[in-house]
C-alpha cells in the first residue's frame, strides 16, 4: 500500500513521462508523507516556477541557492500539516552541484584551468550522464546527511528514467574505461604508447583538443569519489526502504511511456509500488444545471445556445467516457497492481492543485 | 480570402518551410503532430523525409510506431508513397564525419570500433551533439521538399541551435567548422527552415512556449509558427461566451463551468501566442474519436481562418 510507504520508506522515487504532472505527483507524495512523519524533503529535478509559487517561496531563492527550503508554517496549516513536522522543498540545480563538487575537490589551480575552458563554461550539460550524476551526488548528500526521514525524489521524463537508474553503471564503466586511464595521473600502460592521439587532434583542432583532455583530466581524478557514490546509490536503490511510483495520464503516448517504465523496472528487479493515474476527466453531474434558473431561463428563450451548449456537453460527455474506458483498460493490463487515479483539476492556483490531489492520494 | 479556394485538405502544408523542426515540452502531442504533418505534406505529392533524434533508452520509439514499426534506421527508409522517415543518430553522424575526412570506410570502421574511440566519442562534452548534427545535415544536402524533424525536448532545441556557434568559437578552422558553417546557413536561413512550437491551451504552457519562442530567437532560428494542440471545442461566439460568462457559476463541479474553463484559457491562450507572433499561430482540435484523428492533418487551421 502507498499509505504504508509514505509512513515506513526512507526514499520514494517518482518517475513518469513528460507532462504528466509529475512534479505535481511529488510534491503531493511529500505533502501526505508530511502529514505523517516529522521531517520530509521533496526533491525535483525541474526547476518549476508553479510548484515554488504554489509553496510560497520566490524562485530564485529556491533555483539559485540550490539548497532546500523548509515550509513556512502559514503554508504547512493550510495544508493540513502539523506544525511540529517539517517539510523541505529543493530543486535540482545541476550547475550549482557540479561547481561544488569541483570546488570541494579540486585544487585551487586546477579549478581555474577547468573553468576557463569554453566547454565547462557552455557545455557540461553536452556530457554524456553528467547531469544525471549531479542529481546522484546531490541525493547522495541528502540522504547521507541524515537530516531527513523521507526523501521523494522527481526524477527525469521516463525514458531518461532509464538513464537515471543506469547511472551508477555506466558512470562506472566510462570510469573504468581505458580512456580514463590514459588521464590518470602517472598511469601509463601499453594503450597509451599504441594509441596515438595525434591524428584526432589534427581532426578536431588544438583547441578543442586540449579542452577535452582537460575535462578528462579533471574527472580522472575525481573518480574514486564518483565510483564510491555510484557503487552507495546502486546499493541503496536495491534496498527495502526505497520504493518507486510510476506517474502516467491516460493517454495512449503516456501509456505507451508507462509501458516501457515498468518493464524497464521489472528488468532491474527495482519493485514498483504503485501506479498514479494523472490528470483523469471525471464527469461532472448534472443535476446542478437545473438549480441555476436564471440562466435556464435564459437558455429556453434562446434555442440556438441552448443547442450549442447540448453540443458541447455531448462532446464533452465522448471525452469523459473515453477516459473511464482508458482507466478500464489499463487496470485491466496491470492487474493486481496497486493504482491510483488522480481526477483532472482545472484551478488556476497551484496550491489548490497540490491540495486536492495530496488529499486524492491519501484517501486512497 | 480561403474561402473561395477549393477545400485545402491540410492548410498548413502550404505554409511548411523545407526543413521544419518540430518542439515544445513533453506531453503537449509534438510526436503525433509531427506524424500528421508529415503525412499531410507526404498527401499532398511533396517529398517529404520525417526524422526523429535518436533516444539512447533503447525504447521502441512512439514516432516509428505510428506507422507500425519498433524503429526508424539510420537511412531514410520509405514508408508511404512521398514518405521517408530516418532516425539522426550521434553513432552515424560521426562515423559519416570521419569516413568523410579519412575517404576510407575500413579504416573508419576500425577507428569507430574501437572501444576507447567509443568511450571518449560518448563521454566527451558535445561530441554527441556533433555527431547528431553533421547526421541532420547529410539529410538537409539531400533532396527531400519538405523535411519534418521531431526534437525530443524543449532544451535540445535550444542546445542544437546553439551548438554551432558554441564549437565554432573552439574549432574555427577545419573540416568540422566548414562543416558548422553549412549547417549554420541551413538553419538560419528563414527561406529554408522554421520551428514550430507545440503547446497546449493552458496557462504554464503557453508560458513555457513563449518563453521558448524567446529563446530561439536569440538563437536566430526563424520561426514557423505556435501550433496549439489539443483545443476544445468552441462553438460560441464572442458575444454568447460573454452572455454565459455573465451567469455565475461558481461550483468547479458544475460541469457547464469546467467547458466554459477550458473554453476560456483556450480563447486566452490563442490572445497570448497571437500577441506574440500575429498571424501564425495553429489550432490543432481535441480528438474524440479514430475517425478523427484519422482526419487530424486536415483539422489543424490557423487561427482566424475558416474552416
Amino acid at each position: 500500500m502507498l499509505k504504508e510507504a509514505l509512513a515506513s520508506k526512507k526514499c520514494l522515487i517518482v518517475c513518469g513521462g513528460g507532462g504528466v504532472g509529475k512534479t505535481t505527483i511529488a510534491a503531493s507524495l511529500g505533502i501526505a508523507a508530511t502529514r505523517l512523519r516529522k521531517r520530509v524533503l521533496v526533491v525535483t529535478i525541474d526547476p518549476s516556477k508553479r510548484l515554488a509559487e504554489a509553496f510560497g517561496f520566490k524562485e530564485e531563492s529556491l533555483i539559485n541557492g540550490g539548497e532546500p527550503l523548509l515550509l513556512s508554517a502559514e503554508v504547512k496549516a493550510k495544508l493540513g500539516i502539523a506544525p511540529e513536522n517539517e517539510l523541505s522543498v529543493g530543486i535540482l540545480n545541476a550547475k550549482y552541484v557540479l561547481n561544488q563538487i569541483v570546488e570541494q575537490t579540486l585544487t585551487p589551480i586546477q579549478q581555474q584551468k577547468l573553468k576557463n575552458t569554453v566547454l565547462y563554461a557552455n557545455m557540461s550539460n553536452m556530457i554524456y550522464g553528467l547531469q544525471e550524476y549531479t542529481a546522484y551526488e546531490w541525493v547522495t548528500r541528502m540522504i547521507q546527511a541524515g537530516k531527513y526521514d523521507f526523501i521523494v525524489l522527481d526524477t527525469p521524463p521516463a525514458a531518461h528514467a532509464k538513464d537515471f537508474f543506469n547511472v551508477p553503471d555506466k558512470v562506472k564503466n566510462l570510469m573504468e574505461s581505458r580512456v580514463f586511464q590514459i588521464f590518470m595521473p602517472k598511469k601509463k600502460n601499453w594503450f597509451t604508447s599504441v594509441m596515438n592521439f595525434s591524428w584526432v587532434e589534427k581532426l578536431l583542432g588544438e583547441r578543442i583538443f586540449s579542452e577535452s583532455r582537460i575535462f578528462f583530466e579533471t574527472f580522472a581524478t575525481l573518480r574514486d569519489r564518483i565510483l564510491e557514490r555510484c557503487e552507495w546509490l546502486s546499493r541503496f536503490f536495491t534496498q527495502q526502504e526505497v520504493a518507486v511510483v510510476a506517474v502516467s495520464t491516460v493517454e495512449p503516448f503516456a501509456q505507451f511511456e508507462l509501458q516501457g517504465l515498468i518493464a524497464f523496472l521489472k528488468q532491474k528487479r527495482i519493485p514498483l509500488q504503485s501506479v498514479i493515474l494523472n490528470q483523469v476527466e471525471v464527469r461532472q453531474s448534472a443535476a446542478q444545471d437545473a438549480t441555476l434558473t436564471e440562466y435556464q431561463e435564459y437558455l429556453s428563450e434562446n434555442p440556438v445556445l441552448a443547442n450549442k451548449i447540448k453540443l458541447l456537453h455531448e462532446r464533452r460527455e465522448g471525452l469523459v467516457e473515453r477516459a473511464e474506458l482508458r482507466v478500464e483498460n489499463i487496470k485491466k493490463n496491470l492487474a493486481g497492481q496497486e493504482m491510483i487515479v488522480v481526477s483532472m483539476t482545472y484551478d488556476e492556483d497551484g496550491f489548490e492543485i497540490l491540495r486536492s490531489s495530496s488529499e486524492q492520494i491519501q484517501a486512497f | 480570402m480561403s474561402e473561395n479556394l477549393s477545400f485545402d485538405p491540410a492548410p498548413i502544408v502550404r505554409d511548411l518551410r523545407r526543413i521544419n523542426l518540430i518542439t515544445g515540452k513533453g506531453g503537449v502531442g509534438r510526436t503525433t503532430l509531427a506524424a500528421t504533418i508529415a503525412r499531410a505534406s507526404a498527401a499532398q505529392g511533396k517529398r517529404t523525409l520525417l526524422a526523429e533524434i535518436e533516444d539512447d533508452s533503447g525504447w521502441e520509439s512512439p514516432l516509428a510506431r505510428f506507422f507500425g514499426k519498433k524503429h526508424f534506421a539510420g537511412e531514410p527508409e520509405a514508408l508511404e508513397k512521398n514518405l521517408s522517415a530516418i532516425c539522426i543518430s550521434a553513432s552515424s553522424g560521426q562515423e559519416d564525419f570521419l569516413n568523410s575526412f579519412l575517404k576510407i570506410s575500413t579504416l573508419t570502421h576500425m577507428v569507430m570500433s574501437n572501444q576507447g574511440i567509443r568511450w571518449f566519442l560518448d563521454g566527451a562534452p558535445a561530441f554527441r551533439e556533433m555527431g547528431f548534427f553533421y547526421h541532420l545535415l547529410m539529410q538537409l544536402r539531400k533532396d527531400y521538399e519538405v523535411i519534418i524533424l521531431d526534437l525530443p525536448a524543449t532544451g535540445h532545441m535550444v542546445g542544437l541551435a546553439r551548438l554551432p556557434n558554441l564549437l565554432l568559437k573552439m574549432i574555427p578552422f577545419g573540416p568540422i567548422a566548414d562543416r558548422l558553417k553549412e549547417g549554420q546557413q541551413f538553419f538560419y536561413d528563414k527561406k529554408q527552415t522554421a520551428a514550430w512550437i507545440v503547446t497546449l491551451p493552458q496557462t504554464l504552457p503557453v508560458s513555457e512556449a513563449i518563453e521558448l519562442k524567446h529563446a530561439l530567437e536569440e538563437e536566430q532560428i526563424p520561426l514557423g509558427g505556435f501550433l496549439l494542440n489539443r483545443a476544445p471545442f468552441n462553438p460560441f461566439t464572442e458575444e454568447e461566451g460573454q452572455i454565459l460568462e455573465s451567469f455565475s457559476l461558481k461550483s468547479k463541479t458544475h460541469r457547464l463551468m469546467i467547458d466554459l474553463e477550458r473554453i476560456r484559457r483556450l480563447r486566452e491562450a490563442e490572445k497570448r501566442l497571437s500577441e506574440e507572433m500575429k498571424d501564425h499561430v495553429w489550432i490543432a482540435p481535441e480528438t474524440f474519436n479514430p475517425m478523427e484523428e484519422a482526419d487530424f492533418g486536415s483539422r489543424i487551421r490557423k487561427l482566424g481562418e475558416n474552416a
